[in-house]
Order: C-alpha cells, then sequence, then structure tokens
C-alpha cells in the first residue's frame, strides 16, 4: 500500500514536470515567434520609410512598375534578407494574411527567395512562376510539395554530377532534408532541421 | 528727393521684383508629370497595391483574379517586348501587333524599348486615349497612344496587344 501510493507520488511529481517542460518550451516557441513577426513589422516599416526618402530625392522612382527598383541600395532589405532562415515561416505569414498583395508584399517575397536562396520563377522552365506576392507563397508550397520528386528527377538522370548539383542548387536550402543521404548532403546539420521545419511548416498551411 | 521718397521708391522696386521673380517661376516651372508625358490628366489616386501592368490586364482578368495587385511575373531586369509577348499571350491570351496607331477600348499599349519594357496602358473608353497607373502613383488619362516623352521614364509606345 505504502509502495503504490509513493509509486504514485512519483508519478505525478514525473508528470507535473513533463507539463512545465511542455509549457516551457511552448512559452520559448511562441516567443520566438513573436519576436519574428514584431521584427517583420519593424523591417516593413523601415522599407516603406527608406521608400519614402527615396522619391524624395528621385520622385521618377515612384512612376517605376519594377518592384526591384525599390530595393536598389535598400539598407531595410539588405538587413532583412541576412536573416536566418527560421525568420521564413514569419515572412510567408506576413504575406499571406495581409490584405493588400502589393509593392511591400513583392519585396518580402523576394527577401524570402533570397533568404532560401532560391529562383522560384526560372525552377524547370517556369513550372513554379509567379506574378505576385501571394502567388510566391502558393509556387513555394508547391516546390516545397514536389521538392522530393523533382531531386529524384535530377538525381536519376543522365547529367554530370557537376550539372546535378548545379540543378539541386537551384531548388534552394529545402533541399537540404532530401539531400541527407546523398553525396550531395549539407554538412550544416542545424540548417537542414531549419529547412525540414520550414517544409513541414509549409506542407501545414497548404 | 526726400528720404522718405527714396525708401519708397525702393520699396515699390523691391516688391515688383518679388512679382516678376514669382511669375516668371511659376510660368517655367514644371511638375514631375510633365517629364513624364506630353500631356496627362489625373484621375485616380496615388497607391502602392497595383501597378501599370496589374490596372491595363485588369480586363482581362476574371473570377477570383480580379484583385488588384502589384503584377511583376520578370526578375529584376526589364522584360524584352519578346518576353512581354509571351507573358500576355500565356496569362490573358492576347496577341501582339507592331500596329500601335489604332486601337479598341482596353487594347494595351507597351511602352519602352523592345530590350526593355518599362510601362504599360490601355485604350480608354474614348478613342484617341489612354489611362495607365504610374508606378505607384495615380492613375492617369493621357491623349494619343504615344503621350510619353521618350527622354522620360516610359519611353516611346513598342506594341498594342488585343483579344
Amino acid at each position: 500500500m505504502k509502495f503504490l501510493a509513493a509509486l504514485s507520488r512519483i508519478i505525478s511529481l514525473i508528470l507535473i514536470s513533463s507539463m512545465f517542460v511542455v509549457v516551457f518550451l511552448f512559452a520559448n516557441i511562441s516567443a520566438t515567434q513573436n519576436d519574428n513577426d514584431l521584427y517583420i513589422n519593424n523591417i516593413v516599416q523601415k522599407l516603406n520609410k527608406e521608400i519614402e526618402v527615396k522619391i524624395t530625392q528621385n520622385p521618377q522612382l515612384s512612376y517605376s512598375s519594377n518592384p526591384y527598383d525599390y530595393i536598389n541600395g535598400s539598407v531595410a532589405y539588405e538587413e532583412l534578407v541576412k536573416c536566418d532562415p527560421n525568420i521564413i515561416p514569419s515572412l510567408i505569414n506576413k504575406i499571406s494574411t495581409s490584405n493588400n498583395d502589393g509593392l511591400i508584399e513583392y519585396i518580402l517575397s523576394i527577401a524570402a527567395e533570397e533568404i532560401m536562396k532560391v529562383d522560384i520563377k526560372t525552377i524547370e522552365n517556369g513550372k513554379y512562376k509567379w506574378s505576385e506576392a501571394k502567388g510566391m507563397v502558393k509556387s513555394l508550397i508547391n516546390l516545397s510539395r514536389d521538392m522530393e520528386k523533382n531531386i529524384d528527377l535530377i538525381t536519376s538522370s543522365d547529367l554530370t554530377k557537376e550539372e546535378k548539383k548545379n540543378q539541386i542548387d537551384k531548388l534552394g536550402i529545402l533541399a537540404s532534408p532530401y539531400l541527407a543521404d546523398s553525396e550531395y548532403a549539407s554538412t550544416d546539420e542545424r540548417l537542414v532541421k531549419k529547412c525540414k521545419n520550414i517544409n513541414t511548416y509549409l506542407c501545414e498551411i497548404s | 528727393m526726400t528720404k522718405r521718397t527714396k525708401v519708397t521708391k525702393i520699396m515699390v522696386f523691391l516688391v515688383a521684383l518679388i512679382c516678376v521673380i514669382s511669375f516668371g517661376y511659376s510660368a517655367l516651372a514644371t511638375s514631375w508629370e510633365d517629364s513624364v508625358a506630353k500631356n496627362w490628366q489625373l484621375i485616380g489616386p496615388a497607391n502602392s497595391q497595383y501597378n501599370c501592368l496589374n490596372y491595363a490586364t485588369e480586363p482581362y482578368r476574371t473570377g477570383s483574379d480580379l484583385l488588384k495587385y502589384w503584377e511583376w511575373p520578370w526578375g529584376s531586369s526589364l522584360p524584352t517586348s519578346s518576353q512581354v509577348d509571351s507573358y500576355l499571350n500565356t496569362q490573358y491570351g492576347l496577341s501582339s501587333s507592331s500596329y500601335t496607331v489604332a486601337a479598341s477600348v482596353n487594347n494595351i499599349f507597351s511602352y519602352g524599348t523592345t530590350s526593355g519594357i518599362t510601362h504599360f496602358s490601355r485604350r480608354y473608353t474614348t478613342s484617341g486615349y489612354i489611362v495607365a497607373k504610374w508606378g505607384q502613383e495615380g492613375i492617369y488619362l493621357s491623349q494619343g497612344y504615344n503621350p510619353y516623352w521618350t527622354s522620360g521614364p516610359y519611353g516611346a509606345v513598342v506594341k498594342k496587344y488585343y483579344k
């Protein structure tokens, strides 16, 4: 009886401790996610301010429809593209949930591509082409979904090893989780894990 | 001449000088729009939610594609006329023509050069006029299908697109 009581106390203690650990971990993850969201909102404000200043100095800039013209020499943009890939879910979320699909959202899309080291529009002769920010999100989800298949096609093709590596590089860092057991595997295990999380996130929102 | 008369004359001269300079400045000064187009009339507000391509192609979008967005299917470089042909044909089923003197309502015009297209407009409901979104500025009505200065940001008309 005494043994059972002691056992039940130990089990209760373990369960309560586990709950605290789970709550703590969840709080940390939420805090990180909120930090990224806040950071992106801050960057958007900086981008808007920079564009405003640039137009004051060069009014003809505002007549351009080429979104890349607005990020030339942009400090805020350069800061954003140096971010860790962990920022990607927050970037995608910002674009997806925005009421607009305008210039700023387009700039965030370009930045997301640069962080993931991919030019989605040019993959497989435009199979994943996009023309507006929310379209980029759809294309990215499709690319992530097709990643394993695309890698298989490349690795089993008649291309040389170097050509295969070039093709795989074009798929960006999100390909890394699927290359773990291959000769093209990344040596950066933390990056692979981050990309796995991004692919999971993209699958969840699809 | 008394001192008072002298001061009065100097004051009159200064006021006249200021008036002449102000009038001269207002006569010579031009707006930024004047450096873009030979004629223009602002008919819609500025905003950065959509651009010239999105506005020009609006009549050709249906269903859930009706939304306004910043439309740019190319990379950082300006598209060639050939790339524009391909996009407008694939996306909207439009054909191209180098005959830009006459147009039907909603026909789209491209501007720039064949190696770098900078801008799009579409024919207004009134023949002989075009409407266009100028980047993130407003919507402008202009007379003629080739109303932009070649020295400006848009350049000459390149092609017409029609269904």
